[in-house]
Order: structure tokens, then C-alpha cells, then sequence
């Protein structure tokens, strides 16, 4: 009777197993690489999911096409995307798996749309081999200026600014370099000098994928050009330049004229100008000087002590020539002593703080 | 080189533009005449959009150190970095988001390239050029991705997930910490997906962008600040150096990378952790995983290409592999011997073009694609490991190679490798036939273990002022004075079956236990009180007004451990003497504060079997003079 019962258990048992499993579709977790590679005769794909069956998996495979006019697909942008078909179309293709086991399928994949079978079905589809764009150099542009996106399988062209009203295609432009196989993850473009004024929205479209290809970049707004600061050139402020004088109060007037004139370019001309405390520079001000050739800021004090200050120990080192603030630049000068930027644009001085710095185990 | 250095460093400042300039750090050092170019520029933690562009360094230039995140939309494009530095002081340094690196020359500089965590940065173009680097032990560096993220990181199982979240309720982070952190599935449902993550509270993990999977309760994950999705393109290495990606590595890509004799390329993942002798896991965060790389045709003169699992063993506690699905595609790979450099520790898997694996034990690393890669002039031309498992070695053409297929690895498939250089009856070439390995994979199944809670936990004891902030997050102080009475009766009833418990034992053993004040792992250690009355009791040991977090410990009582050995009989004064208390009101601090405790007091077991509420202990105490009163005073 015990043993009846235990067989009796065991099949219920063994019937529950294969009811659980007859209710589990294939699930497509993730595929990679899911953007183009760019090389032909791609190695094979790794897919990650659920209730795959190493018994009996097919998978399957499908280019949706887009229209071959890029203003026509553009048409598609403004449209909600259809959803994607639940199982393979017209025109798709079966793939013969390289290896299957219960969550991880490798199998070299064409198209960019990829659906898993097994005895329980169609697993959802799944969108891959789409541009992935990952992010746009600029929050802001003028018209005319050059913005960049990073990204993986980025196209070379069929890039798209869109606004409510306006589309624009800007110019990519490609880099002139040596290259033996094509940089899909930076493309440069131009945005168009008679842009309007407004926010947009940044496509791009890598001929993979159809209507469900585009892939949004980022934004993008282009706002009208800053006036040019207003130059201040040191001399006229008392500097010397002739590496004997101390002409930090120079230097500092004219950049203080500048910060009161709501912001502008602080000159130097050819000479060593010296100086034997930092100069901040506040927001909005530029240095610039006449060439990094022949124009010398050159930080002076205990240089002995400096040295000896600097890097170990807690003490601020006070070698910094110059510290930048928000919205600052320097151009075409040579800063000697040693610098850093980091100081923000409310506070005059930053405040030295101890922070802890891990060098990695010599030990592995 | 110290572990700790000062650093002043400056706010979050942004829109900072550095052009044609040339920065020259100081020059020497007065005293000893050694050259001493350190920060010719320094960018504070959180910088944003600070470009430096075609500039003349002497020195180093560094960015975000001090850690409030990476700096963000940084350009370093077109620089030329001179001259000699203090030991290892890194040239190029920093934790970067979406920053382009660009078309850098280091040259003459002992220093390198060293990246921290972050995502979407871009390096290409970059050369360095004849450091000389000495022969200390991580000199032979270069590029380097610093990984190795192991504090701010958790590897758990979760306890459920919904479409954009997952739920770990065994853990108690700080909302927020884990902001702009990876989660990655390294086994169980979801499997194989990673995200961004959004937004954290105690227990849970948003994620940037719905899972297509979501995770349940078998899923384990790991959520840490990554190096994600990088790309390195067209770099020049030049050195005797190599170009390392040193764990904590996803989705990164590496594209025409040029090593020229130097010392190859390195991809890092590692799984230290460990079942004991118990069945408790250990290093629970010394997961660092190496998923879904990619090396593509990368062009290697002289050296070699490793992709890594040191940490992987017969004990690890995670069922994930460190390495996953990663990729070396289309490169090129000629006389992969690589030492010039005349260390001393070779090792001897470098002799191969490609290797794959390394460890020992289970398997550290899984499906590998290796395909249509040429390797020329060399005795091994890529060496599968026994670590490794599933290994697709597809296309690959081997030419002047004497052995092309060093296969150790379980589940190794080969498929349309070929020589280039056939000669008849080669016996070699029955090692590149169409053939699936035959070891069993069976044998790589990790082992199943518990958590230790003293693990999972933050050390109470041991620390206090950790006990001070962890009681100051409310999780773990939920008593409120009418669930308070209540438990306080529970808690005191336990004391009382404690009681009886150390009578016995102390009739049997002729003397109290021997047990410490707070033993290090109460559930373990042999001074713990718990394992040497031998009670599986847990409930018993508990006090139910801790957290169910303090209450995983196993042991919510304080020992007396001036009379541990002592006799019962022996104890002078028995009703005014201490035996056990709470552990809460171990520390003032916490009852003061009202957040833990009965009624802001513990429970007190004395020598007579007696249970009283007190407290004890001046309620000041931890904000004037003597933080640790309390806790000396019982220790004592």
C-alpha cells in the first residue's frame, strides 16, 4: 500500500513538473552585442533569458525594412511605433543555434529582430542591432557649431533635429583619419547655420530595425550667439612682464575690471609676468595670452617649502597659480608652478578637505 | 606609497576651458633635486564639462579625485604629457562619465593612464611611448582600468523585482547610495541583464529602464558603481606595459588597440568569495565581475591577450561567473612571448596568443567567444583553462603555431578553426577538428551555503561608533512604547529560560560559561554564550524589540564576562550582580536617544534569577564627556 502510495505521490509529482513546464515560454532577456558591430559575417550572438529548452529551441530572425527615402521614414517620427509582430513574419529567418542551454542560447544572429521558440511557443520579440546612441556633446548649440554623439553602431548619416514644427538633417562630417575599419562611436555634425532658434530633439536612424530603428539621441537647444567678451590687457593695469616684478596686483585689478564688466577677456601680452599668490579667476573671465611660446605665468614664494608641502602632507600646497572658477578659460599661456582647478564660483578659496585615496594591492 | 593622501581639492565647478597652454608644475624638489612634476591640473570631484585641449603638460593631470562621483562631459582631447613623476604618480587620472579622450601623447613619463568607474567614456587615439616604470609589482600597468570596487558593493540574492525594480529586503542601504550604480543578474531569474540604476530606498533598486525579465527571488545581483559600457579605440601602447581592465569591467569594447612588443591585454574578472568549513559564505562583496567585453581586432605584436578569473576556486559562494559572454573577435596576434621587461614573476599562461580562464576550481569563466582571430609564430596559440566553460573558439587561423588548441576547459566548442600553414599529416591538426570538449559540466556547480549574519551586518561590538550610526537609521528602531510593554514581558520571560539554562550549565560544568561579552560571530565563535549553552533556540537568544536586522545575529544579549568560570554559589552579592543584559542598552547612546530599548532602558538578568528594567546610566553621557561610559562600565 506504501508503495503504491509513493508511486501514486512520485506521479503527481512528475505530472506537476511537466505542467509547469508546459505553461513556461521562452523569455528573451538580453541579446549581445545588441547594437551593429559593423563587421560582416558576425560572431555569434549571446541571448540570455528563460525556460530555453537545449532539447528543441529554434530561433528566429527578422530585418523589418525601412523606406528607402530617409524624409519619407522621417514621416514615421512623429507616429507611434506599431508593436512589434508577436511572431516571426513573411520574409524571417530560422537560425541554427551554436549551443542552447536553459537560460543562455549562442547562435550568430542577421536582422534586428529576434524571437526564440520552443514546444510552448514564441517567446516576445526582441529589438537589437539598433544604433545606441549614448549621449550629445552639447545641452546647448549655436547655429553653425559642432556637436558630437558617443554611441555603439552609430550611422554615419540619416541623423535628424526635430522640433514641433521644424525637421532639419544636419551634416555629419566624417574625421579624416586612417582608419582600417569605420569609428561607429563618435560622429561629429554641424548644426545648420540657418537654423531657427528652439528646442529639438536629435535622431538617428542606422537602416537596421525599420520604423521601430529610430533611436533618440538626446536634445538639443539652439539659442542665438553670445556677444564677444570685452578685452583687458594687463599693462594697462600696471603689469610689467619683465619676470623681476611681482604683478599680481595688476593681474588682479585688470581681472576684477573685467568681472565688473559682467565678464570678459584678460590679456597678456609676450613677458613673464610673476606672481606670488593664486589668482582666481571668478566667473565669466577668460586669460588669454599672446602665445604659450612667449607668455609666462609664473608662480614664486618658498618654492623649498612648496615642494616639500605639496602632495603627502595635509597642508594646502600653496603653489596653485591659478584657480578657475565656473565658466572660465584659459587660452594660449604658460602656467608654471603647479595648478589645479577645482574652486567653485562662490567661493574665493577652495577649502583644502582630506580625502581618502585607495592605490590598489600591489599583492593580487 | 602611502595609503591616504591629502588632497586640497574644489567644488563642483563646470564650463572650464584650458586650451594651447602649457602647464609646468614645480620643477624639483629643493632638497633632493629629484623632479617633481605632480598635478599640473586638477579638476574637483563632479566637475563638468571641463575641457582641456591641446596643451603642453609637464606633470600629471587629474580629475574627480576625492570621490563625490566622476567628472562629467570632460574633453582631454590633443595634449602632450612630459616628464617624470614621484614614483607612480598617474599621468592621466580620474572617474569619468561621457568624456572623450583624445588623441593624448604621454611621453617620457613614468606615469599612466588610469581610469576609475564610470560609463560611456570614449579613449581613442591615445599613444604612450617608452615609459620606464621600474619593476615594483604594478609597474608593468599602463592603461588601466582601476576596478576592484568591493565597499560600496553588495551581492545578494533578491527577494523579488517588479518591471523596473528589484527588492532585497534583507538589506538596509541609505536611499540614494546606490544612485547611477550598475545592477547587474549574475544568476537565477534575469539572468544577464544590467541597468542603471535610478533611484534606491532601504530595500529597493530602481532601475533607468524597465527590465525585459524582471527579477524574482531566485535572482542574484550585484549592484556597485561599474565601468560601463567605455570604449578604447585605436589606442597606441608602446611601452613595456600592458593595457589592463582590471574587474568591475561590463560592456566595455575594445577596437584596434596597437601593442607593439609590449605586454598585452588583460581583461580581470574575480569571485573571491567562499563557503567555509560551515556551510557560511564569505566575502559576500568580493564579486568583481568582466561581463560582455569586447576585444576586436586589435593588433598585438609580441604580446598576448588573457582574459582572467584569479579569484574563482572550488568554494566560491556566488552561483554567478565572474566572467561572462565576453568577446575577443578579429584580432591579430603575432609572437605572444612579451617579456622585455625582465620581471621576475612570469606567468605561465602568457605564452599563449589567447588565454581564457585561470583560477582553480569551478568555473570562473563562461561563454568566451574567441572567432576569427589570426595568431602567428608562437608554440600555443590559445590556451582554454580549466576554469573556463563553454568556450567557442570559431574561425580562428593559426599560422607557424605548434600547438593552435590547448584545450583544458569544460564544454569547449570548436568549429571551423584552420591552419594557414597545412602540412600533411600534422598530428596538431586533430586538435582543431569541428569537436565538442567532453568534460562534464556537472562538476561546476557551486556548492549551496548561509548567510552569516556578522557578514551581512555591520559589526555591532567591535565598533561603536558604528552602533551609533546604525541605530541612528530608523530601520532598526521600530519599538514604540506600546509594542514596547509587550515585548518587554517577552524579553524578560527569555531572560528567565536563560537563566535556568546557565543554572544547569553551570551545575554540569561546575562553573559559568566562558563566554565573551559580545562574541565576534555569535553564531560560531567558541566564546559565544550561545554556543557553548548549545540551545538551537533561537527565539530564545533574541530580544524582540530589536529589528528583525539585529535579531538575524542570533545573539541579542550581553554577558557578563567578569564572571565567566565563576560559580553561581561563588557570586557574593547575587541579586545586585549582572548576568545578561539587552545588548541595545549596551550602549547609552542608543537608549538615550529613544530609539531602542524598552521604554528607553534594557532588561537586566542578576545572579538571583531576578529580571529588572533600568537604566542604568546617565542619560548624558554620550554627548559630553565619556562616549563610552557605559560600555567600559560593563565590559569591567
Amino acid at each position: 500500500m506504501n508503495a503504491k502510495l509513493n508511486l501514486a505521490l512520485a506521479l503527481a509529482w512528475v505530472g506537476l513538473l511537466n505542467f509547469d513546464a508546459r505553461g513556461a515560454k521562452p523569455e528573451i532577456s538580453y541579446v549581445f552585442p545588441d547594437f551593429p558591430t559593423g563587421y560582416p559575417n558576425a560572431s555569434p550572438h549571446i541571448l540570455t533569458g528563460e525556460n530555453f529548452d537545449p532539447a528543441k529551441t529554434e530561433v528566429w530572425t527578422w530585418q523589418p525594412r525601412l523606406s528607402d527615402s530617409l524624409r519619407d521614414a522621417v514621416e514615421q517620427l512623429g507616429k507611434p511605433t506599431p508593436e512589434l509582430p508577436a511572431q516571426p513574419p513573411e520574409g524571417a529567418q530560422r537560425v541554427g543555434p551554436l549551443d542552447v542551454e536553459r537560460q543562455i542560447i549562442v547562435a550568430p544572429l542577421q536582422g534586428s529582430v529576434v524571437w526564440v521558440k520552443t514546444a510552448e511557443g514564441f517567446s516576445k520579440p526582441y529589438l537589437f542591432h539598433v544604433a545606441k546612441p549614448l549621449w550629445v556633446s552639447e545641452e546647448q548649440a549655436e547655429p553653425g557649431a559642432l556637436v558630437h554623439v558617443f554611441g555603439f553602431g552609430l550611422p554615419r548619416s540619416d541623423w535628424v533635429l526635430k522640433s514641433a514644427s521644424i525637421t532639419l538633417f544636419p551634416r555629419t562630417i566624417v574625421e579624416a583619419r586612417a582608419l582600417r575599419t569605420a569609428d561607429r562611436r563618435l560622429v561629429y555634425f554641424q548644426v545648420p547655420a540657418d537654423a531657427s532658434t528652439g528646442k529639438y530633439e536629435l535622431f538617428c536612424h542606422d537602416s537596421n530595425g525599420g520604423a521601430w530603428g529610430w533611436q533618440k539621441a538626446g536634445d538639443l537647444e539652439i539659442v542665438v550667439p553670445k556677444p564677444a567678451g570685452k578685452l583687458f590687457d594687463v599693462r594697462k593695469f600696471g603689469a610689467k612682464g619683465d619676470g623681476l616684478a611681482n604683478d599680481r596686483n595688476a593681474m588682479e585689478a585688470a581681472i576684477a575690471a573685467a568681472q565688473k564688466a559682467g565678464g570678459g577677456i584678460v590679456f597678456f601680452p609676450p613677458g613673464t609676468h610673476l606672481t606670488d599668490s593664486t589668482l582666481a579667476v571668478p566667473s565669466g573671465v577668460r586669460l588669454r595670452g599672446a602665445s604659450r611660446d612667449n607668455c609666462i605665468l609664473q608662480g614664486f614664494g618658498d618654492a623649498r617649502k612648496a615642494a616639500r608641502a605639496a602632495w603627502f602632507q595635509s597642508l594646502p600646497p600653496p603653489t596653485a597659480v591659478i584657480r578657475l572658477h565656473n565658466d572660465t578659460g584659459l587660452e594660449s599661456l604658460t602656467v608654471q608652478g603647479a595648478t589645479w582647478l577645482g574652486a567653485t564660483a562662490v567661493t574665493d578659496r577652495s577649502k583644502p578637505c582630506r580625502t581618502s585615496f585607495r592605490f590598489r594591492s600591489a599583492a593580487r | 606609497m602611502p595609503n591616504e593622501l591629502s588632497f586640497p581639492v574644489g567644488g563642483e565647478v563646470s564650463n572650464v576651458t584650458v586650451v594651447d597652454c602649457r602647464l609646468r608644475a614645480l620643477e624639483e624638489d629643493a632638497s633632493s633635486r629629484r623632479p617633481l612634476y605632480l598635478a599640473a591640473f586638477h579638476a574637483g570631484p563632479g566637475a563638468r564639462r571641463v575641457k582641456l585641449l591641446n596643451n603642453d603638460i609637464y606633470g600629471s593631470a587629474a580629475w574627480g579625485i576625492g570621490g563625490v562621483g566622476p567628472a562629467v562631459r570632460a574633453e582631454i582631447i590633443s595634449n602632450t604629457f612630459h616628464g617624470g613623476a614621484v614614483n607612480d604618480v598617474v599621468t592621466l587620472n580620474g572617474s569619468f562619465s561621457q568624456t572623450l579622450i583624445d588623441a593624448n601623447i604621454l611621453t617620457d613619463t613614468p606615469g599612466r593612464i588610469v581610469l576609475g568607474m564610470g560609463r560611456h567614456n570614449y579613449i581613442r587615439f591615445n599613444e604612450v611611448h617608452q615609459a620606464s616604470r621600474g619593476t615594483w609589482e604594478n609597474a608593468e600597468e599602463i592603461y588601466l582600468v582601476h576596478g576592484g570596487v568591493e565597499a560600496s558593493k553588495t551581492v545578494s540574492t533578491a527577494t523579488g523585482g517588479s518591471a523596473a525594480t528589484l527588492t532585497d529586503t534583507k538589506q538596509n542601504w541609505k536611499p540614494g547610495f546606490h544612485r547611477e550604480a550598475t545592477v547587474l543578474i549574475i544568476s537565477g531569474r534575469g539572468f544577464g541583464q544590467y541597468r542603471r540604476v535610478a533611484e534606491n530606498s532601504a530595500t529597493t533598486l530602481t532601475v533607468d529602464q524597465p527590465w525585459n525579465v524582471a527579477p524574482d527571488a531566485s535572482s542574484e545581483y550585484l549592484v556597485a558603481p561599474q565601468f560601463v559600457e567605455n570604449a578604447f579605440f585605436a589606442n597606441l601602447n608602446n611601452t613595456p606595459c600592458r593595457m589592463s581592465l582590471w574587474l568591475d569591467c561590463i560592456a566595455n569594447q575594445v577596437e584596434m588597440h596597437r601593442d607593439d612588443h609590449a605586454k598585452g591585454t588583460d581583461l580581470w574578472g574575480e569571485d573571491a568569495s567562499a563557503v567555509d568549513e560551515k556551510g557560511i559564505g564569505r566575502g559576500l562583496s568580493k564579486f568583481f565581475p568582466a561581463w560582455y567585453n569586447t576585444f576586436v581586432n586589435c593588433w598585438m605584436d609580441g604580446t598576448a591577450l588573457w582574459l582572467g578569473t584569479p579569484g574563482a576556486h572550488a568554494n566560491n559562494a556566488h552561483v554567478g561567473y565572474p566572467n561572462f559572454g565576453n568577446y575577443v573577435v578579429r584580432n591579430r596576434l603575432r609572437s605572444p612571448h612579451s617579456y622585455r621587461t625582465g620581471f621576475d614573476f612570469v606567468r605561465p599562461q602568457a605564452e599563449a596568443g589567447i588565454n581564457v580562464g585561470g583560477g582553480r576550481g569551478r568555473a570562473g569563466t563562461s561563454h568566451t567567444i574567441v572567432s576569427e582571430n589570426f595568431l602567428a609564430s608562437t608554440y600555443t596559440g590559445i590556451r582554454v583553462a580549466d576554469t573556463a566553460r563553454k568556450t567557442f573558439l570559431l574561425r580562428n587561423e593559426f599560422d607557424h603555431v605548434d600547438e593552435p588548441v590547448q584545450d583544458r576547459g569544460a564544454g569547449t566548442v570548436l568549429e571551423g578553426n584552420q591552419r594557414s600553414d597545412r602540412r600533411p599529416k600534422d598530428p596538431a591538426d586533430a586538435a582543431l577538428a569541428n569537436r565538442r570538449s567532453e568534460r562534464d559540466l556537472a562538476e561546476w556547480q557551486p556548492k549551496p551555503w548561509t548567510a552569516d549574519p556578522a557578514e551581512l551586518l555591520p559589526p555591532l561590538f567591535h565598533d561603536v561608533l558604528a552602533l551609533k550610526v546604525m541605530v541612528s537609521q530608523p530601520a532598526y528602531c521600530f519599538a514604540n512604547e506600546v509594542q514596547s510593554e509587550a515585548r518587554q514581558s517577552e524579553c524578560q520571560s527569555n531572560l528567565k529560560r536563560l537563566f535556568a539554562l546557565l543554572k544547569q550549565y553551570d551545575g554540569k560544568h561546575d562553573g559559568l560559561p566562558k563566554a565573551a561579552f559580545y562574541p565576534r560571530l555569535p553564531l560560531t565563535s567558541a566564546d559565544s554564550l550561545r554556543v557553548l549553552l548549545g540551545d538551537k533556540e533561537t527565539t530564545r537568544f533574541t530580544c524582540p524589540t530589536c529589528s528583525p536586522d539585529l535579531q538575524r545575529f542570533g545573539l541579542n544579549y550581553a554577558w557578563n564576562q567578569k564572571l565567566s568560570g565563576k560559580r553561581l554559589a561563588d557570586i557574593k552579592e547575587p541579586a545586585n550582580t549582572w548576568l545578561l543584559m539587552d545588548f541595545v542598552g549596551a550602549h547609552d547612546w542608543m537608549v538615550n536617544n529613544g530609539h531602542c530599548g524598552h521604554r528607553r532602558g534594557v532588561n537586566i538578568l542578576y545572579a538571583d534569577g531576578s529580571v529588572k528594567w533600568s537604566r542604568p546610566f546617565s542619560t548624558e553621557a554620550w554627548n559630553t564627556k565619556a562616549p563610552q561610559s557605559w560600555l567600559t562600565w560593563a565590559k569591567e
